[in-house]
């Protein structure tokens, strides 16, 4: 925690350096400290979803429990890359990011959605 | 002259009292008293069967719907003494306290799989504010419809072994009113048979129109609004909490006239079998000289002997609806136990969504749980007026 939180304030020092300095590498500066302490965050927790995902013994539950760290996973990364270009004065691109994030979102769970639909429809005909 | 008028009278008042409706013993003829009991019991019960089965074939079918537990007895003192042991308190509660042992571990896991679903919801939860609206939006209803599907595939079993059971208890109620009714006869208990038929019957009716045929769609139509509503902001709760207590408002209402028309009608048939059996023996006592005295003695026998029957056949009746019913209900218990639990868990993270599934699913044990107890309920209180009916010979 000590080393995120130092690579943090690293990361927002390099910046306000920069961009006293008037370097165009401030936002990049930004987005590479923003990235770094994404992999070090995700790099801490593989092991423990690693762990969980083998507790998940139970098939319907361990493909539940996939489909929702994924949806999580890609609303993370959506939600990080729509903050870097609001950042960066790109609201428009932000919202693109975003809407294609939720269209990531329904396509990964889509087998999922229809077999909801399936079972739906099989148990209101009563078949 | 006068003598012989009187004597001719009594003898043909003898005459008419003696003329039961059904008799257990052989008339004159080639009829026998299985043939003659199953000719009365087609028309109590109103059916048209084109060959009469023998009471064999009914036994035979009648215990292929027990559960194992009531099984194995060989002889009929063995199944005596296997009924007497299954109606004690101290069996009830070791099998009750058993099918609760077997079915907790899989529910507890259960439960615990889905308190792991909730604690992601929780983490979404924590990560709404890191996310746009439209894009919270999108991962939780992903979220929704996995920990539903998760639901369905963890309690539909549940739902299949409900509509299982109450289709036994349809098939057993249907074999229980040749059986019934015949005990019923062969103790001279012509209107209580009628009512006990009837009330069987009637029975087997509810659960084929009111349980089977109502309960399981509505379920499986609850399931998928409850499903549907994974999609979007589809709200279930309130319709189901409002047929919920309009079907238990019906299936009350429906045990209560079928209890009091039973009661009722038993009543006043044993009351009328006894005057007519009372009269008869009044006349035989007084017009046979030396013997018709020990005609009471003899009747008196019978009735202790079929007041055994009755209460062996009522007592196992009761018996295989209690070993069938409870473990059902054991686990009907659990599941509904824990869906609170979890419930509850969820609202202290504050997931809208599972809440709302949670309770959904809560609601749908109710009504099934509604169903199983009213039943086993109705035909125990049937099987415990044919144990409490006394032969009207005696």
């Amino acid at each position: 925690m000590v080393r995120l939180c130092g690579l943090a304030l690293v990361g927002a020092v390099s910046v306000l350096l920069l961009r006293e300095g008037g370097s165009k590498w401030s936002a990049f500066a930004g987005v590479a400290a923003g990235l770094l302490l994404l992999y070090e965050l995700l790099d801490r927790y593989r092991q423990i979803l690693g762990s969980l995902g083998a507790l998940a013994g139970n098939a319907v539950f361990s493909e539940c429990f996939s489909l929702s760290l994924r949806a999580l996973g890609i609303g993370m990364l959506t939600a990080f890359s729509a903050d870097t270009c609001r950042q960066m004065g790109e609201a428009a691109l932000a919202g693109r990011v975003e809407m294609l994030g939720r269209a990531e979102i329904l396509l990964a769970a889509l087998p999922t959605l229809l077999r909801i639909m399936e079972l739906s429809r099989t148990l209101a005909g009563g078949t | 002259m006068r003598r012989a008028a009187v004597v001719l009278l009594c003898v043909f008042a003898f005459g008419a009292l003696l003329h039961l409706p059904v008799t257990a013993a052989e008339e004159a003829g080639d009829r026998s008293a299985a043939g003659e009991v199953s000719r009365v019991v087609v028309d109590l019960s109103g059916t048209e069967e084109e060959d009469a089965r023998q009471p064999e074939e009914y036994l035979d079918d009648l215990f292929s719907a027990f559960p194992d537990l009531a099984r194995g007895a060989e002889t009929a003192e063995e199944y005596a003494g296997r009924v007497s042991e299954t109606l004690g308190v101290e069996y009830l509660l070791r099998a009750a306290a058993e099918s609760l042992a077997d079915k907790t571990p899989k529910i507890v896991t259960q439960f615990c799989s889905l308190a792991g679903a909730v604690l992601l919801f929780a983490v979404a939860a924590a990560l709404r504010e890191q996310f746009s609206p439209e894009l919270y939006r999108a991962v939780d209803g992903v979220m929704e419809a996995g920990l539903v599907l998760f639901l369905y595939a963890c309690f539909s079993d549940c739902f299949e072994r409900c509509s299982l059971f109450l289709s036994d208890m349809q098939r057993l109620s249907d074999f229980c009113v040749p059986l019934f009714s015949g005990l019923y006869l062969t103790g001279g208990n012509v209107g209580a048979a009628a009512a006990g038929g009837a009330a069987l019957a009637g029975l087997s009716y509810l659960l084929e129109h009111l349980c089977a045929g109502v309960l399981m769609p509505l379920c499986r139509l609850f399931l998928g609004f409850l499903l549907i509503g994974s999609f979007g902001e589809v709200k279930t709760d309130g319709m189901v909490g409002t047929v919920r207590n309009l079907y238990t408002t019906v299936l009350g209402f429906s045990c209560m006239l079928v209890s009091a028309s039973l009661s009722l009608r038993s009543t006043l048939g044993n009351a009328a079998d006894s005057v007519g059996i009372r009269a008869m023996k009044f006349a035989v006592g007084s017009m046979i000289p030396m013997v018709g005295s020990t005609v009471s003695g003899s009747l008196s026998t019978l009735s202790a002997s079929l007041s055994l029957i009755r209460t062996t056949a009522g007592g196992g009746a009761v018996a295989v609806i209690l070993l069938s019913a409870l473990p059902l209900v054991a686990e009907l218990l659990l599941c509904r136990l824990a869906l609170s639990l979890l419930a509850s868990l969820a609202g202290l993270f504050e997931a809208a969504g599972a809440v709302r599934f949670f309770r959904g699913f809560r609601s749908l044990f109710d009504l099934c749980l509604a169903a199983v107890v009213f039943s086993s309920m109705l035909f125990i209180f049937i099987a415990a007026s044919l144990m409490k009916c006394a032969a009207a010979a005696g």
